[in-house]
């Protein structure tokens, strides 16, 4: 049975040519739209009507009851984000802080896939398209482009995104040599792995732009996680909060690590004669790789035993401050 | 002389060393041109993918390559086990064709369509009757009871489709019975579930089905058919390797939460958590009070008790019927409908985006 302004989601239906039905005196009592319908959740951004249509704001103030309409969807919007929230997990944040110590959570892809279904998101190829990612070159790069309209059929929204990976990014899969073998931080990427990566992004971008979890401040993340074991503590750490080694230092590095650093460290500082300066260049020169690459400026960046053991070994060979030097006799 | 913790640290990097090179395996770069019986999808388009792009693949982690090999400890212990078994069995059987290779042609006869190698055969030979047996371990088929729960669980289902296909071939080859038996292994004695291909529709109709999606893959690999439509049960979609990599399916999340704004749904669902606390503090001094069906209440046997010297607390025998049905009796007549249930948890959204 159904009956029109029953709910808070009255029918719509002379207004729009949508309808927004609600069944009643059913155990299924539910709201259903024929097709996903801006007006059922107007969110007061973006482009939620589709062309041709009457805007959804001038077909809503056509109603009599248009401000509570309105405000109810705006209500539903905002529950469906806290909704969101909560499904996530800490781990499927990302914060940053900028110079003004203001702290900012964006959402990653694991976040997006839990999510996801939440707002009804599709992703479509652009017409005469399929959704393979395209090869491409940027900056003499190989790359692959995927461009598509992603939507919520919750949220009524649609928007056309773009999402690109370059070889040259990290973690976008395995790579190969010249040969086509899988090397570890080879030169090229391998494509297939390249591809996924973009359909990752695409997905995930569009979680993101749609719902409006690009940004989500620390404490909003706090507050709907408040009566669970949840906390922002426990998220990740990303721009702003210190260097890369030294944020996976910090959560990394223990026990025999920690030790056999402090011991390289003060063992630095003993061949240096105490001067800090000299010790840290020390360091860095210890252990930059032969592209110069991983330079540490303290010892307290060292993730693992073999780290500290091979920068170890080259404080040895060090031309300075090596063992061959430090057996010299004073005026020697 | 070395430490304990250095001699045992070798040890470790010696173990992971063996396991790479016994078990070792790297994803093929090119194409091939069949398909192994152990890794036939429910997606034909994944058969076809599997065979075009092997390199989709990802390397096994060295915990994976070490399940491998466990598997294969327990296939040569439970292999030697029958030996012993085969005698003691009324109608004895001797065990053959073990590590057997089958390769299993398209219905010309003559594309292979799959190959593969099957544990090895039981040979009732006073009953004339052989019977193909696989042996199975590990983590997937350690709650495996049935063969309703091998058909349930998505690891579990590949192990049928592998056998059945295997079983399915022979017959039609003229050879075989079409009988078989999974023995997996598991702390304590292992569970054994027959097959029978001609008893039980499900597996012909999953054999039939298998090969006819490998029929397709294979002719697709050579460029004589298109490639199979892609999987509607996004489910599998998740756990493909293919996915994004050489097979781009439309993303689709579904229809997105459902919208109830009916102030009556509303109102149950908030007396619903409301007397969710009382409601558990009430079943719990009931329990302790009455007891359940695990444990006797405090006063069962006491017509009277007085409690505190504020409660009188009465009880008294009466009829109860029960039904003790064996357990053979009960397996026979289970049915897991696998959407037998809805769970169902509700969490009030406590805080909004605004506060």
């Amino acid at each position: 049975m159904t009956t029109e302004q029953k709910g808070l989601f009255p029918s719509t239906s002379t207004a729009s040519g949508r309808r927004v039905v609600v069944q009643e005196h059913s155990p299924e009592v539910e709201v259903v739209t024929s097709e996903p319908s801006a007006m059922t959740l107007y969110t007061g951004g973006g482009a939620i009507s589709p062309q041709g249509e009457a805007p959804p704001v001038a077909a809503l103030a056509m109603l009599e009851n248009a401000l509570q309409i309105t405000e109810r969807m705006a209500q539903v919007v905002s529950s469906l984000r806290v909704a969101a929230i909560k499904m996530t997990d800490p781990v499927d944040w990302v914060l940053s802080m900028d110079k003004q110590k203001n702290e900012a959570a964006m959402l990653t892809a694991s976040g997006a896939q839990k999510i996801a279904s939440l707002y009804g998101i599709q992703l479509s190829p652009l017409e005469g398209a399929t959704l393979e990612p395209q090869r491409a070159q940027i900056n003499g790069k190989l790359a692959f482009v995927l461009q598509c309209t992603a939507s919520s059929r919750l949220l009524g929204r649609s928007i056309e995104i773009e999402a690109t990976r370059r070889e040259d990014e990290e973690f976008t899969g395995r790579a190969t040599d010249e040969k086509g073998d899988f090397k570890f931080n080879a030169d090229h990427a391998f494509e297939p792995d390249l591809k996924k990566a973009v359909r990752t992004l695409a997905i995930t971008t569009a979680v993101r732009e749609l719902v409006g979890l690009k940004n989500v401040s620390r404490q909003e993340l706090d507050s709907c996680w408040l009566g669970t074991t949840k906390s922002t503590e426990r998220c990740r750490f990303g721009h702003g909060y210190g260097t890369s080694q030294d944020r996976s230092a910090a959560g990394v590095a223990e026990g025999d690590v920690k030790i056999k650093a402090k011991e390289l460290g003060d063992e630095i500082l003993r061949r240096v004669g105490g001067d800090t300066d000299a010790a840290k260049t020390v360091l860095r020169e210890i252990t930059v790789n032969k592209d110069g690459k991983y330079a540490r400026d303290s010892v307290a960046q060292f993730t693992k035993v073999e780290q500290v053991e091979w920068a170890a070994e080259r404080l040895k060979k060090h031309p300075v401050f090596g063992d061959a030097s430090q057996r010299r006799e004073p005026g020697e | 002389m070395s430490k304990i913790q250095d001699l045992t640290a070798a040890l470790g990097e010696a173990w992971v060393e063996n396991t790479r090179r016994v078990k070792g395996w790297k994803p093929r770069q090119g194409p091939r041109d069949y398909l192994t019986a152990s890794n036939l999808s429910e997606c034909g388009r994944a058969m076809a993918l599997d065979l075009l792009h092997p390199e989709d693949n990802p390397p096994f982690d060295d915990d994976t390559l070490e399940r491998f090999y466990r598997g294969d400890d327990a296939e040569t212990a439970k292999n030697a086990r029958l030996h012993q078994v085969g005698m003691l069995c009324r109608p004895p059987f001797k065990v053959h064709g073990q590590q057997r290779e089958v390769e299993i042609f398209a219905r010309d006869g003559k594309t292979l369509l799959i190959r593969g190698k099957v544990e090895g055969t039981l040979e009732f030979y006073t009953e004339r009757l052989e019977i193909d047996y696989e042996i199975k371990s590990g983590q997937a088929v350690a709650h495996v009871e049935t063969l309703d729960d091998m058909l349930r669980g998505y690891w579990t289902r590949k192990y049928v489709r592998q056998f059945v296909s295997y079983l399915y071939a022979q017959v039609r080859g003229g050879r075989g019975s079409g009988l078989g038996v999974f023995i997996l292994d598991r702390p304590g004695l292992p569970v054994l579930i027959p097959l029978d291909l001609a008893e039980d529709g499900r597996l012909l109709e999953l054999a039939e089905r298998t090969l006819t999606a490998a029929e397709w893959a294979v002719e697709a690999r050579f460029d004589a058919r298109e490639l199979p439509p892609f999987a509607t049960d996004q489910g599998l979609c998740r756990r493909c390797v293919h996915l994004g990599k050489s097979c781009h399916p439309p993303i689709d999340f579904g229809p997105g939460a459902h919208i109830d704004d009916d102030p009556v749904a509303a109102a149950m669902v908030a007396e619903y958590l409301e007397t969710k606390e009382p409601s558990t503090r009430h079943e719990r001094a009931k329990r302790f009070l009455f007891g359940d069906a695990k444990k006797p209440g405090r006063y069962r046997s006491h017509p009277l008790a007085l409690v505190a010297g504020e409660y009188i607390v009465e009880g008294e025998w009466g009829p109860y019927t029960r039904y003790e049905i064996p357990e053979e009796i009960k397996e026979k007549h289970k049915v897991v409908d696998p959407k037998g249930q809805w769970k169902t948890t509700v969490t009030k959204l406590a805080s909004t985006a605004k506060d």
